[in-house]
């Protein structure tokens, strides 16, 4: 074994590391913090110039000695230099780590300059960048490549090739070809990886010779070119391509090739993930230790995307390590918030407990129970109180810690919740208003947790997901059948069922199916159509919650005469339909409620497949996201006269900026979708908000508050780009103005549609048109709509 | 669902109008039995007054249309009432001036209300007729991305026009340069393509001639003629594409400038209505004032 060189090594010079290796230094234990890249904080000095950083969760105390508080990028890198002057931090900048081996009590870390730190403890603080992938060629660690673009303008008349096939590499190459000559050199013959708008883009500028294209090309060397009498110094790069070896004489090279994701760095070490998924997280204990004794994991990596929970956490693992106990820095937030939990004396007890009597925590990790109890509120009620309303959009998911809650849905029997339950099964799955009106009972004490963290420990714990479906499929049936079936019967056809996960535009069923399975739409929606004349016209819709194509599934046919296909991501529970109508035929109600239902059905699909052209506007509007929306803009262009109303009047009621784009998105019959948001059943915007500012209101409204740190991941999530990122302008205040003190920066926040909740005359777009043009529909008016235009034509 | 401003409320507006104008006319017509119909009589005033609180009624729908945090009610409401409203408002002021006109103030208000109300009704007819039209002649295409195809394919043209012959390289340039979009209020309206491109004729050197390059199609006459005059098959190709090139721009165009010209139409009503509004207000005030100060 080496001699040890070090007690810590931390990996990765952001807020995680500095603060770790600031809290070592002022301990005096002995450490190394390795960047791979020449600068600390190498994601955050990736952030646009000026971008202002926010310091959110703002109720947590920030314990480092790294100074840290919102403003500026510029501000904060600079701050975050001087305390590494400060405060003695051993930093070595250019070292990227390439592997890490553990011996019996130590690690031994190789570094790509061969050199091999040997140390105790290895802290990762890498964040979830990844290391940008290079060449691998000789040379590719010439000074003319790059593998990051800051701004384009910032080159003229440049030779620039630019090396990769996917997005980021056709972003760049079209902003630079405006006043540069620009190689993209392209190991396929196609771009298959890009969107397809960026792949017609740059087809259309390498047809025009705008950008000159290598294909098939790969890159084998990179040198220094021979240098010529007024040339400014470049480099030559050689590459093998179909026609032989071709060299191209340069200005710089910015590779564009992906990234190593951290994970297959990490693994081969011996960390255990939980899950599978893109976004599965490395199992730690609660002092960020993973199962690999004397490595831990912190900030990002560790699932915790915020600046200052990156900082504390550095700064709590080098106290653990260096003996000095310390609680957690959300333990008196934790601490005030569980006051009202009416068992357990401390924090780590009252956890304890709360994990045992609420079986969806049961077996989860300690610290993931603390996020989840950190983002939720503990509610104490009174007998009688209401906790939602029926028809009501939910944001969050309601565990029973103490009492019960009752549930009452019209014409069924009211439900028992007891301790250790949840309530807000299906609102959490389907996105869609709550079935049922909860009603707290006795000495009833909840914990609201938020839909968004819910899912996101479904996501990483299967057992939650797996326990979530079961509880989801128990309460649907309920709602389903009628007050006469028996729990035995709603036992036995929970156990007939399977949960299928279908792609946008998957078939469920096609036409001639048997009729073997009863699907239930839980989460998205499909849209039935039958053949005809070799086109599928679409006859019907079916929401999250219905029964899809019950007119097949209840009269007793035998083959299926539609085809349902998804219209976005869709989930359907379904049920064995030998077991079904075994179990349900001698219920007369069920029968009669079945009947009416299949009767609106079959008038439904009549109707439809008169008027095909209604067919084809479902289509289009499903194809576009109308599917998942509860609360959508549509323009009728018959009406539109092209004032602009919408947009002064949207505008003009929310701080001059306008939320919605007339002009762009797609037409079809004289339909247009103008780009505004969809307030989305499951919101795309709402997956990865690090900040947790957007939220879902009982009204639908998906909206993004104050608390907005301006990192655009929704804006880059939301599939019908209506998220803009905007200057909000920031009003100096009166003394401010008295002073002639010049007004403060505007900040960049998320903003988008609000459906001008507040406003009583109702959404000002709407409100504003002169002519009638604009209106706002759910989902469910999608076939009433298409119907209505056909007819009137 | 969608619903014109005409038909709101099923046509609510319209036969509350209906109501007003009728029951002003049977008023007009009992009261005719007993006096001659006159601006003065205590029917001619109560007249008078119904016009003048429904002509500064229809005056406000201006402010409703630019306030958007108020509870007024829709802006489609306010509009359908604007119409009927308006229409009613010069019935009411035909009975209230009981067919008297004169070289007056007082007839030159109903001169210019009756301008007003027919310019409204121009303005009804091309909200109901020309966006359903607009949308038909753009498509799914915003005039946006036309502009931006339109753009494209000068880019195009230079692009490839640079690898050609100087004559074919000016010819493209110069019918970039006098493609003509658009243009002054009578242009935008006649909708016609005046683009021109400058010739020099092969029987007088040295002399150029400025024709009419109308759907671009004498510039692709010219190209066509190099085409064929060529011999080199590279730059016959390159002429090949340039002909491709500006056949899709005339397309793009021919749709742009229709939809100039619809746009044109549909707003062009309003530079009438409006000033004439404030005219007729301004018409009404000296009307009323001088009734009264002449009593």
């Amino acid at each position: 074994m080496n001699q040890i060189d070090f007690d810590v090594a931390i990996l990765g010079a952001g807020p995680g590391g500095l603060s770790a290796a600031a809290r070592a230094a002022q301990r005096g234990l002995s450490h190394v913090l390795l960047e791979a890249a020449e600068q600390h904080a190498n994601t955050i000095q990736q952030y646009q110039r000026r971008k202002h950083v926010m310091a959110e969760p703002s109720m947590l105390p920030l314990r480092s000695d790294i100074a840290f508080e919102a403003g500026r990028r510029e501000d904060i890198l600079a701050n975050w230099q001087n305390s590494i002057a400060r405060s003695n931090i051993n930093v070595r900048y250019c070292a990227e780590v390439v592997k890490i081996t553990r011996s019996a009590d130590a690690f031994s870390i190789e570094l790509k300059s061969g050199s091999v730190v040997c140390v105790r403890r290895v802290i990762l603080a890498l964040g979830i960048q990844g290391n940008p992938r290079r060449l691998g060629v000789p040379g590719d660690d010439h000074g003319c490549i790059q593998t990051t673009l800051d701004c384009a303008d910032d080159y003229d008349r440049e030779t620039i090739m630019i090396v990769g096939a996917g997005d980021s590499a056709i972003e760049n190459a079209m902003a630079l070809s405006r006043r540069n000559q620009v190689i993209i050199v392209n190991r396929g013959d196609g771009f298959p990886r890009a969107k397809d708008a960026n792949a017609l883009r740059i087809r259309k500028a390498i047809e025009s010779k705008t950008v000159q294209c290598e294909y098939g090309a790969i890159v084998m060397r990179v040198e220094d070119a021979p240098t010529q009498p007024g040339e400014r110094a470049a480099c030559r790069v050689v590459m093998k391509t179909p026609a032989g070896d071709v060299a191209h004489m340069c200005h710089r090279v910015i590779t564009r090739l992906g990234a190593v994701a951290p994970r297959r760095f990490i693994e081969p070490i011996g960390v255990t993930y939980v899950g599978t998924g893109a976004d599965a997280l490395p199992e730690l204990s609660p002092r960020y230790e993973t199962s690999v004794p004397g490595l831990y994991i912190i900030g990002a990596l560790a699932g915790y995307p915020l600046i200052k929970q990156a900082l504390n956490q550095g700064y709590e693992v080098i106290e653990h390590l260096s003996g000095h106990a310390v609680e957690p820095a959300d333990n008196a937030i934790l601490a005030s918030k569980l006051d009202a939990v009416p068992f357990g004396h401390d924090v780590d007890a009252t956890l304890e407990l709360i994990q045992e009597r609420v079986r969806m925590f049961h077996g989860i990790n300690p610290l993931s129970l603390r996020e989840q109890v950190m983002a939720s509120t503990v509610r104490v009620l009174e007998a009688g109180n209401e906790i939602y309303l029926r028809g009501e959009y939910m944001d969050s998911v309601f565990n029973v810690l103490q009492g019960e809650v009752y549930l009452y849905v019209p014409d069924t029997s009211r439900m028992t919740i007891s301790a250790g339950q949840f309530i807000g099964a299906v609102s959490l799955v389907s996105g869609r208003p709550s079935e049922a009106t909860a009603i707290a009972g006795p000495d009833c004490v909840l914990l609201e947790t938020p839909q968004r963290m819910l899912k996101k420990l479904m996501r990483s714990e299967l057992a939650v997901r797996k326990f979530v479906d079961r509880v989801y499929i128990l309460r649907c049936l309920k709602y389903l059948l009628t007050k006469n079936t028996k729990a035995e019967t709603i036992h036995k056809l929970a156990r007939s069922a399977r949960i299928q996960r279908l792609d946008a535009g998957q078939v469920l069923f096609s036409e001639g199916d048997p009729v073997d399975r009863i699907y239930l739409v839980r989460r998205g929606s499909v849209t039935l159509s039958r053949r005809a004349e070799h086109t599928e016209t679409p006859i019907a819709y079916c929401a999250a919650g219905s029964i899809v194509d019950s007119v097949g599934e209840t009269s007793g046919q035998s083959c299926r005469a539609v085809t349902a296909r998804t219209t976005v991501a869709t989930e359907a529970v379904s049920l064995d339909h030998a077991t079904f109508v075994r179990e349900l035929r001698d219920d007369a109600e069920l029968m009669k409620q079945l009947q009416a239902q299949r009767a609106e059905q079959l008038e439904q699909y009549a109707h439809m497949q008169a008027r095909p052209d209604a067919g084809g506007i479902i289509s289009f509007l499903m194809s576009h996201g109308v599917g998942e929306a509860t609360n959508v803009l549509v323009i009728d262009e018959t009406l539109c006269i092209g004032c602009d109303q919408c947009e002064t009047a949207c505008a003009s009621t929310h701080q001059g900026v306008s939320r919605l784009d007339r002009r762009a998105g797609p037409s079809y019959q004289f339909l247009h979708l103008p780009t505004s948001c969809r307030h989305c059943e499951h919101p795309h915007c709402m997956n990865d908000c690090p900040a947790d500012a957007i939220h879902k209101l009982p009204n639908g409204e998906v909206s993004i508050d104050d608390t907005c740190i301006g990192c655009g991941n929704c804006e880059e999530n939301c599939p019908y780009g209506v998220i803009q990122m905007a200057d909000l302008p920031v009003s100096a205040g009166f003394i401010d103005r008295l002073l002639r003190r010049p007004a403060p920066e505007p900040v960049k926040t998320a903003v988008k549609c609000d459906m001008c909740v507040g406003k009583k005359s109702g959404p000002a777009c709407v409100d504003a048109c002169p002519t009638g043009a604009a209106i706002r529909i759910h989902a469910n008016d999608v076939v009433n709509l298409a119907a209505k235009r056909v007819a009137s034509r | 669902m969608h619903q014109s401003f005409l038909n709101i409320a099923r046509y609510r507006y319209a036969l509350y109008a209906g109501l007003l104008g009728a029951a002003c006319v049977a008023s007009y017509i009992v009261d005719c039995a007993y006096e001659r119909p006159n601006g003065g009589t205590v029917l001619g005033f109560t007249l008078g007054g119904i016009a003048a609180a429904l002509l500064l009624f229809l005056m406000t729908y201006g402010i409703r249309r630019r306030s958007f945090r108020g509870r007024a009610g829709g802006t489609k409401r306010w509009l359908s009432m604007h119409v009927y409203f308006g229409v009613c408002a010069l019935l009411v002021a035909t009975l209230h001036s009981g067919l008297q006109f004169g070289y007056n103030v007082h007839t030159l208000c109903f001169g210019l209300l009756c301008l007003v109300v027919l310019s409204g009704c121009w303005g009804v007819y091309a909200y109901l007729r020309y966006p359903t039209l607009m949308a038909r002649e753009r498509g799914a295409v915003a005039r946006e991305d036309l502009m931006a195809r339109l753009v494209e394919a000068d880019r195009e043209a230079l692009a490839f026009a640079a690898k050609s012959v100087p004559e074919v390289r000016d010819l493209i340039a110069d019918a970039i340069l006098r493609t003509r979009l658009g243009g002054g209020v009578w242009a935008q309206l006649r909708g016609r393509d005046d683009s021109k491109l400058l010739l020099v004729p092969v029987r007088e050197p040295g002399y150029t001639r400025l024709v009419s390059n109308r759907g671009q199609q004498t510039l692709i006459a010219q190209l066509a003629k190099h085409q064929a005059t060529s011999q080199d098959g590279d730059a016959q190709h390159v002429v090949h594409q340039l002909l491709q090139i500006s056949s899709e721009k005339a397309i793009v165009l021919q749709r742009l400038q229709r939809d100039i010209q619809l746009q044109g139409l549909l707003q062009f009503w309003l530079y009438l209505h409006v000033p004439l509004s404030f005219g007729m207000l301004a018409a009404l005030v000296v009307h009323i004032f001088s009734v009264f100060y002449y009593w």
